[in-house]
């Protein structure tokens, strides 16, 4: 099974160094964005979802 | 490949500092806390995800009010349990349990922890293949890693298993 996850702070996760990571920057509680901002939660998700398609392992930042 | 590197070693760093403080004071020491440390990556091919069955794995706590039991968010050691529900479950029907967060986000606007209508929207575009019948859902506190391994990792993988999914979206808050 592939997984990816998209974190606000990739700090800790890079010491357990899961299979793919997207960070976003965005703060704690809402690492899809700002709430209501449909653009940006819109922007992640396809981001996140089309990491499935790299070999693992696999660490980007949010592009906008 | 092993997903947690030297569980032993750190199991007894575990129980003989952080625990054993929470243990005998009833206080959480984070300076005793060690946190999970891998050297190794693991290498696995990507796939498509238009072909693909995704099954979304939140840690904000959601459940069912009144169908399904509570987290219980204010234990210190965290608790290990997950809950599921129906992708089509409409968010006034949820209730959150997680005491490790700020929930003005997510009071605003549940879609930052649980984005399941723009999922919808890329399966409907065909950017993804489908959704699974139901979220994995728990409440994202977990000091012991070494339950998260023998107690959580399994069950989620059972309901991955179950819903044939191939790909697994984690949100953590």
């Amino acid at each position: 099974m592939a997984t990816v996850s998209v974190l606000w702070n990739g700090g800790r996760a890079r010491t357990i160094r899961p299979p793919r990571t997207l960070i976003t920057g965005f703060g704690k509680g809402m690492a899809l964005g700002e709430p209501n901002d449909e653009v940006t939660h819109r922007a992640v998700l396809e981001q996140a979802v089309g990491m499935l398609r790299l070999e693992a392992p696999a660490e980007q930042s949010l592009s906008r | 490949m092993e997903i947690f590197e030297h569980a032993n070693t750190w199991t007894e760093h575990f129980n003989s500092g952080w625990l054993n403080h929470l243990d005998t004071t009833g206080e959480i020491d984070w300076k005793q806390y060690q946190y999970v440390r891998n050297h190794s990556a693991i290498n696995a091919p990507g796939l498509d995800p238009a072909r693909a069955r995704l099954l979304l794995v939140s840690t904000a706590g959601a459940y069912i009010r009144g169908q399904q039991p509570a987290f219980n968010a204010a234990a210190p050691r965290g608790d290990y349990s997950i809950r599921t529900f129906p992708v089509t479950t409409p968010f006034a029907d949820l209730d959150y349990a997680h005491d490790h967060y700020d929930h003005a986000a997510r009071q605003q606007d549940p879609r930052v922890n649980l984005p399941l209508n723009y999922l919808a929207e890329m399966v409907t575009r065909g950017n993804l293949g489908s959704m699974t019948e139901s979220v994995v859902s728990f409440s994202g506190y977990h000091p012991d890693a070494r339950s998260v391994v023998d107690e959580m990792v399994p069950e989620i993988l059972q309901v991955a298993e179950k819903e044939q999914a191939q790909a697994a979206l984690l949100v953590p808050v």
